[in-house]
């Protein structure tokens, strides 16, 4: 058998499990999945097959999983139910993902600030997503800004070197067709506000699928 | 009614095993799934995430994620102050307590 139709197996595995588990209360299919597929994931053809057989079938996990959540002799259920957050559900998190994407479109900056509360708030992205998305955007306009400004301004002499006059008579930040500081830090904030911020709410709101 | 005895002796103790394996070494979820499976407290992996749930909720046990070579970080779980506690508080009863138990219902004789 082949490290694809492993890799096949184990996926198909997970989707049998997805689906059994679907009157598993949320927060507790994801810690499953999620436990399951960081076992399976980068393991070797025989181990991947080991593992699910050791695993079982996915509807007794899901059973179980189920009769365990719903154990009311548990004592330590009570604590379990009651604490129960709305920031373990996918509405809320949805709602987060969705405004980290067009709050700060919608009411600039506080949109978006409200937005990474949310997020942060949500218990159903792992940690290094949540700084993934809130952090990246900035981290690359920054990069495009510095990188274009530092690429671009050396430049200008030579550009002004072959000028007419043969001095630098007229600078090149006076040439409306030659970009400046400016254009390089407002082409950032848009790009920013308009694609990177809404694109890393959206892979968060990917990164939920099957949570 | 024997396997109800059984079940819900492990039901009394399988959290109190959970904090005890944490205090040990931090350990991610298919590890306590393992050591738990072998020693026959839980019967599967599925039993396993709603108590680490609750441990979590109720702050006895906190995560934290390793990255992997292989795959995806792991996400490990550890003793909290708080399960520190819970579980002294447990063994200090537990000893007395199973020493009284067996000498009421006694050993079965070979």
């Amino acid at each position: 058998m082949t490290s694809t139709e492993f890799a096949r197996q184990s996926k198909d595995f997970l989707a049998r499990l997805d689906a059994a588990m679907q009157n598993v209360p949320h927060g507790i299919a994801t810690e499953i999945r999620g436990g399951i597929a960081e076992e399976l994931e980068g393991l070797d053809a025989a181990a991947t097959a080991a593992r699910i057989a050791q695993l079982g079938d996915p509807a007794v996990i899901a059973r179980e999983a189920q009769a365990a959540t719903h154990d009311s002799d548990a004592p330590a259920l009570v604590v379990a139910e009651s604490k129960r957050s709305r920031t373990d559900t996918k509405g809320f998190s949805i709602v987060a993902a969705l405004t980290l994407s067009f709050g700060g479109i919608i009411v600039p900056a506080i949109g978006w600030v409200v937005g990474v509360v949310l997020v942060s708030a949500s218990s159903l992205w792992r940690t290094w997503e949540k700084v993934v998305a809130i952090v990246v955007p900035f981290v690359a306009v920054a990069t495009v800004i510095i990188f274009g400004i530092g690429a671009w301004f050396p430049a200008a002499p030579e550009a002004n070197a072959t000028d007419a006059g043969g001095a630098f008579a007229t600078p090149a930040a006076n040439n409306p067709l030659v970009p400046t500081a400016y254009d390089f830090v407002w082409t950032g904030i848009f790009g920013l506000g308009v694609l990177l911020i809404p694109a890393s709410g959206l892979w968060l709101l990917w990164r939920l699928r099957r949570r | 009614m024997t396997a109800d005895v059984g079940a819900q002796m492990r039901k009394g103790v399988v959290e109190y095993c959970v904090l005890g394996l944490l205090a040990r070494e931090p350990m991610y979820g298919w590890q306590l799934a393992e050591a738990l499976t072998r020693a026959d407290l839980i019967a599967s992996i599925g039993t396993l995430y709603p108590l680490l749930g609750r441990l979590r909720e109720s702050e006895a046990v906190t995560t934290f994620d390793v990255p992997s070579e292989s795959g995806p970080a792991r996400k490990y779980y550890r003793l909290t102050d708080a399960g520190t506690a819970r579980l002294a508080q447990f063994r200090a009863q537990w000893t007395p307590f199973a020493r009284v138990v067996t000498g009421l219902v006694g050993e079965e004789r070979s």
